[in-house]
C-alpha cells in the first residue's frame, strides 16, 4: 500500500463514519475466521486461548461451549475487540481486525449481565448506538420500533429499566444490541440469568429472533443442550483448545475425542474391544453393535447413552449404585465389572443395591469416538 | 412426622422445602433492648445541643434563665451580619478546594481503580495519610516547608486540598472500580461510543451519587475546618469556623449560640443529605 | 444496499496483549505532586526541623527535652487520659447502640442513626460551645439549677469532666459510623443458622456478632483514640489549665516563636496518632484471622 499506515486507517475510520452516519451502511451480516488465535491474561502463564482456529459463515449462529474457564468467554471478548490478542489473528469478512477498536468494528455485543443503562429508560438504551453514530432522529425513531417490534417488546418502550423482569431485560439488551444492525452479535450466556423454567420457551424465541435478523452471532454457553438446540455450528472448547467444530449432528454421531462424547453428547465413554464385524465386547457377556467402520481395530471408545442399555434378564449383572427420577422413566446408574460406569433407562423396580441384568439394546448402533 | 407446637395447622416440613427466615432480630432480643436505650441516649446526648443553642440564640438576657428578659431575634440578625463576609469566604474557599479536588482526584481515582501499576499502593496508602496526622501538624509542616505562601493564602487553601483530598478519592476510587460500570463502559464501545462519549454518556451519569456525596463533604469539611485553617488563614480574611472560635472566647453566650445557629443551618442540612446519599465520613476535631 | 468495509492497514498480530481501558499513567500525576510537595515535603520539614538545634547542628537534644520534661509529659498524660477514657466510654455506649441501629430497622432506629450523623460535621470548636452553652458558667444547666434551687452547680465547662464530655461527644458518631458499617456486613444468615442451633440470644452475640466486629471495634477504638489525640478545636475552646499536647504545639508556635519545639512535639504526636490508627488496625485484623 503506498499510503502510510496512519492514512489508511484513518481513511478507513472516516469512511466507517460516513458508513455509520447514512444509518445502516454496514448491515451485511460479516464471516469471521480465526487464525490460530491466542490470548494470555497479563500475570498468567497458561493461555486462556490457545491457537484456536475455525470458520464461522456469514448469517449463522455458532454456539462456543465448554466447561467454566475454558476460554470461551474470553473468546467473545477478542472478537469484541475488548482484548488484544497475544497471536494468531482475527478476520471480519475477510479483512484483519485483530487490533481494531471496539467502537469500529460495529458489533453487537450482549453480555451476561446484560449490561442495561439503568440512568436510561429502555428506549434510551436502544437507541443508545444510533446516538453514538449520529443517526438522525426520525430514523433512530423508526429503527428503534423495528428492533422492539422484532424482539416482540413493543410494549417495553419508555419503560425503565429497574421494572424489568430478567426475560426482559435480556430481550432489551439484545434490541439494543441490534438497533444499529451489526456486522455481528456476540452473546454471552444469554439464557444463563434466567429462571430455568423459563429458559426452555426463552431459547426458541431466542433462537427464531436471531435467524429473523439474519445477522451473524456467536453465542457462548456452558449448557450443550442450548448449543445443540440453537445453533448451525458448534465449537467446543476446553482449557483455551477446540475440540472439535461441527455441526449439532456431526458433534453427536461422530465426537472427536472422549471430552466431547461426554460434554456434548450425553454420553459415558466406555473401553470396549471389537470382536469382528462391528461387534464391540464392553464387558465380560455384555456386547453391542458399534456405529462405524472398524476393520482391522481392535481396542474401540465407544460414546454410551442412556438409551442404548436395557434391562434385559438375559442379560450381565449390573449393581445399581444410584438413581434420578427424569418423568419418564428412572436413570439407574452403576458399575459394571470392568469398573467402568454406565446409565440406563429403567423402570422404577430398579432400586439402589439392586442387581439388575442388562444388555444392548436390540437394533442400537453405539457411537464410537473417533480418537482410534 | 412431627408437628410445628407453635403452629399445629403447618404442614410439616418435607425434605426440599424452602423456609424464608426473618431477616430483622426479634425486638424483644435483650441486646436490642440495651442497644435501643443506649442508642435513645446517645442521640439524646448529640442531639439535645441543638434545640438549646437555639434557645439561648433567642433569648434577651440568658443570664437569667430561658426566654428572661423575652423572646428576640436580634442577637439572630446580629450573628448573622457578623459572620455574612466570613461564610461567603468560607464558601468561595470550599468551591475553590472542590474544583482542586475533582481536578486532581478524578483523575487519579480513576487510575488507582482501574489499572495496576508499581507503586499503586504505595500512592493510595499514602493518600490517605493526612486523616492519620493531626491537623496542627500538617498546618505545621505547610508554614514551615512554604513560609513565603502564607500571605496570599494559598497556604490555606493547599491545607484544605491536602485535608479533603483524601476523601473525595476514598469517595470516587471504589465507584470507579465498580465491575458493573467497566462492563456499561465497555457494551458503550461496541456500540460506537469513543471515550470521550462514554465518559459523559454512560460513567458520569452512572457515578453521580458518589460525586454528589463527595461534592457534599468536600464542601461540609471544608466550611468546618478548624484545626488546620486556624494556623494558616490571614487577617484580612477570616473563615467562618476562626470567626465562630473567636466568639466563643470573647463574645457573650447569646451572640455566641447566635453565629452558631447560622454555622448549624448550613451545615445540618448538608449533613443530613450526605447521610441520605450514604456517604458519612470522618473529619477531625 | 453496499456493505462497506473497514480497510484498515494490515497489521502485524504479536506484541503484548494491551489492556483496552486506556487509564494511561500521567492521570495520576497531580495526585503526586500534591502528595510530594503538599504532604511528604512538609512533614519532612517538619522532622528536619526538629532535629536542627539552636547553632543549625543536628540534635536530638530537643527530643530529649520533651520526653524528660515534667510539663510536656503532664500534657501527654492528660491527652492520653482524656483519649482512652473518652474512647472507652464512646465504645460502652456505642456498640449495643450501633448493633441496635443497623439491626432493628425501624423508623425510630432510622431516624436516630441519620441524627447521630449531624455531629460528624461539626468542628471541635463547635462541639467544645455546646459544652459551655451546656455546662458553662452561665451554661443551660447551671441556670436552670438555679432557677430551682437558687444556687448554680455544674458548671463543670472548663474542668476536666467538661473537657472529656466534649471528647465524648466527638467520638461518640465516629464509632457508631465504623462498627455499623460491620454489624450491615455481618451475616444475617450466619446469625440465624447460631439461632436454630440453639443458641440463645445473648450467645448468639458472643459468639458470632462481636467476634465478626472485633477488626471494627479495633479500628473504631484507633479512630477515636487517634482523633482524639489530634483535637484541637475542642482543647482551644475549652481549656483552662488542662494542657494537651495539641495546645501545647500551638503556644510553643503562636506565643513563643519556637517552631522547632513545635515541630517536635507535632511530629511526636504525629507518630502516635499514625502509630495508633496503624497499629490497633492491623491488631484487630490479625485477631480476625
Amino acid at each position: 500500500m503506498s499510503m502510510s499506515r496512519t492514512e489508511a486507517t484513518s481513511s478507513s475510520r472516516a469512511a466507517q463514519r460516513r458508513a455509520d452516519r447514512r444509518g445502516q451502511a454496514d448491515g451485511e451480516a460479516a464471516s469471521i475466521e480465526f487464525r490460530d488465535l491466542t490470548f494470555t491474561y497479563p500475570g498468567t502463564t497458561t493461555p486462556a486461548v490457545n491457537g484456536i482456529s475455525f470458520d464461522v459463515s456469514a448469517s449463522s449462529v455458532v454456539a462456543l461451549v465448554g466447561p467454566s474457564g475454558c476460554g470461551k468467554s474470553t473468546m467473545l471478548r477478542l472478537v469484541a475487540g475488548l482484548l488484544d490478542p497475544t497471536g494468531g489473528q482475527l478476520l471480519i469478512d475477510g479483512n484483519d481486525a485483530t487490533h481494531i477498536r471496539p467502537e469500529h468494528r460495529h458489533i453487537g455485543w450482549v453480555p451476561q449481565s446484560y449490561a442495561l443503562f439503568d440512568h436510561l429508560d429502555v428506549t434510551g438504551n436502544i437507541s443508545f448506538g444510533l446516538r453514538m453514530r449520529k443517526v438522525p432522529a426520525d430514523q433512530r425513531a423508526e429503527r428503534v420500533r423495528e428492533v422492539l417490534e422484532l424482539c416482540r417488546i413493543t410494549e417495553l418502550a419508555g419503560r425503565s429499566v429497574g421494572d424489568l423482569s430478567g426475560g426482559q431485560r435480556q430481550r432489551v439488551a439484545i434490541a439494543r444490541a441490534l438497533a444499529t444492525k451489526p456486522r455481528l452479535l456476540l452473546l454471552d450466556e444469554p439464557l444463563a440469568a434466567l429462571d430455568p423454567q423459563l429458559r426452555r420457551t426463552l431459547r426458541s424465541e431466542l433462537a427464531r429472533l436471531l435467524r429473523a435478523s439474519g445477522v451473524t452471532s456467536l453465542l457462548v454457553t456452558h449448557d450443550q443442550t442450548e448449543a445443540l438446540a440453537m445453533a448451525d455450528r458448534v465449537a467446543v472448547l476446553q482449557r483455551g483448545t477446540l475440540e472439535q467444530f461441527g455441526s449439532p449432528e456431526q458433534l453427536w454421531n461422530t465426537p472427536a475425542n472422549p471430552f466431547v462424547a461426554e460434554f456434548v453428547g450425553s454420553a459415558t465413554v466406555v473401553e470396549g474391544t471389537h470382536l469382528g464385524n462391528g461387534v464391540v465386547q464392553v464387558a465380560p457377556g455384555l456386547e453391542v453393535l458399534a456405529d462405524g467402520q472398524l476393520e482391522g481395530v481392535r481396542r474401540v471408545q465407544l460414546a454410551l447413552r442412556n438409551t442404548d442399555l436395557i434391562v434385559d434378564p438375559d442379560g450381565v449383572p449390573f449393581e445399581v449404585q444410584s438413581r434420578e427420577f427424569i418423568g419418564e422413566s428412572w436413570l439407574a446408574t452403576g458399575e459394571l465389572e470392568t469398573g467402568a460406569f454406565v446409565t440406563l433407562a429403567t423402570d422404577a423396580t430398579a432400586r439402589p443395591g439392586d442387581t439388575v441384568k442388562i444388555a444392548a439394546r436390540p437394533g442400537v448402533q453405539v457411537t464410537v469416538v473417533e480418537s482410534e | 412426622m412431627s408437628t410445628n407446637i407453635l403452629e399445629p395447622d403447618a404442614t410439616p416440613l418435607e425434605q426440599g422445602d424452602v423456609v424464608a427466615v426473618a431477616a430483622t432480630a426479634a425486638p424483644n432480643d435483650p441486646i436490642l433492648r440495651i442497644g435501643r436505650w443506649l442508642a435513645a441516649v446517645t442521640a439524646l446526648i448529640c442531639l439535645a445541643p441543638i434545640p438549646l443553642v437555639l434557645a439561648v440564640a433567642t433569648t434577651r438576657v440568658w443570664q437569667q434563665g430561658f426566654w428572661a428578659g423575652g423572646f428576640t431575634l436580634e442577637w439572630l440578625a446580629n450573628g448573622w451580619q457578623r459572620i455574612a463576609p466570613n461564610f461567603a469566604f468560607s464558601l468561595r474557599i470550599a468551591v475553590l478546594v472542590l474544583i482542586i479536588d475533582l481536578l486532581i482526584g478524578l483523575p487519579a481515582a480513576w487510575l488507582i481503580a482501574r489499572r495496576r501499576f508499581p507503586g499503586r499502593r504505595a500512592l493510595q496508602a499514602l493518600s490517605t495519610v493526612p486523616i492519620a496526622i493531626p491537623g496542627i501538624a500538617l498546618a505545621l509542616g505547610l508554614i514551615l516547608a512554604y513560609p513565603t505562601w502564607k500571605a496570599g493564602g494559598w497556604l490555606l487553601i493547599a491545607g484544605h486540598v491536602l485535608y479533603t483530598l483524601p476523601f473525595m478519592l476514598g469517595a470516587l476510587t471504589p465507584t470507579l472500580g465498580r465491575r458493573d460500570l467497566i462492563e456499561l463502559e465497555a457494551v458503550a464501545a461496541t456500540l460506537g461510543a469513543s471515550f470521550p462519549a462514554r465518559l459523559l454518556t454512560v460513567t458520569l451519569p452512572q457515578i453521580r451519587t458518589s460525586l454528589l456525596a463527595a461534592t457534599i463533604m468536600v464542601v461540609t469539611l471544608s466550611l468546618g475546618e478548624f484545626n488546620v485553617s486556624f494556623f494558616l488563614y490571614t487577617v484580612m480574611d477570616t473563615p467562618l469556623p476562626v470567626e465562630l472560635y473567636s466568639g466563643y472566647i470573647t463574645m457573650r453566650l447569646e451572640v455566641a449560640a447566635a453565629t452558631t445557629v447560622w454555622f448549624l443551618a448550613l451545615v445540618v442540612p448538608a449533613a443530613i443529605a450526605l447521610e441520605r446519599l450514604g456517604g458519612a465520613k470522618v473529619g477531625q476535631a | 444496499m453496499t456493505a462497506l468495509r473497514a480497510r484498515p492497514a494490515a497489521s502485524p498480530s504479536t506484541g503484548p496483549a494491551k489492556r483496552r481501558t486506556g487509564a494511561p499513567l500521567p492521570l495520576a500525576l497531580p495526585l503526586l505532586v500534591v502528595v510530594a510537595g503538599l504532604l511528604v515535603w512538609p512533614m519532612g520539614t517538619l522532622a528536619i526541623r526538629s532535629f536542627v538545634g539552636d547553632d543549625g547542628g543536628f540534635t536530638i537534644q530537643r527530643y530529649a527535652d520533651v520526653l524528660t520534661s515534667a510539663r510536656y509529659l503532664r500534657s501527654f498524660a492528660v491527652t492520653s487520659v482524656l483519649a482512652v477514657i473518652s474512647t472507652l466510654l464512646a465504645l460502652l455506649l456505642c456498640i449495643p447502640a450501633a448493633v441496635y441501629l443497623e439491626r432493628a430497622g425501624t423508623r425510630f432506629a432510622r431516624t436516630v442513626a441519620v441524627a447521630m450523623t449531624i455531629p460528624l460535621s461539626l468542628p471541635g470548636i463547635v462541639i467544645g460551645f455546646f459544652v459551655i452553652l451546656v455546662f458553662g458558667t452561665t451554661g443551660v444547666v447551671p441556670v436552670a439549677i438555679q432557677q430551682m434551687t437558687g444556687s448554680r452547680a455544674l458548671q463543670i465547662a472548663y474542668t476536666f469532666s467538661g473537657l472529656l464530655l466534649g471528647y465524648l461527644y466527638f467520638n461518640i458518631p465516629r464509632v457508631v459510623l465504623v462498627i455499623r458499617g460491620a454489624v450491615a456486613g455481618t451475616s444475617v444468615e450466619a446469625i440465624d443458622a447460631a439461632r436454630t442451633l440453639g443458641a440463645s440470644p445473648l450467645r448468639v452475640y458472643w459468639s458470632v456478632v462481636l467476634p465478626s466486629l472485633r477488626p471494627a471495634i479495633a479500628s473504631a477504638t484507633a479512630l477515636s483514640l487517634a482523633t482524639a489525640f489530634g483535637a484541637f478545636g475542642t482543647a482551644a475552646t475549652l481549656s483552662r489549665g488542662y494542657r494537651v499536647v495539641p495546645l501545647d504545639i500551638a503556644a510553643a508556635f503562636t506565643e513563643r516563636f519556637q517552631p522547632e519545639l513545635a515541630a517536635t512535639l507535632s511530629l511526636l504526636l504525629a507518630i502516635v496518632t499514625t502509630t495508633v490508627l496503624v497499629g490497633i488496625g492491623r491488631l484487630g485484623e490479625g485477631k480476625h484471622r
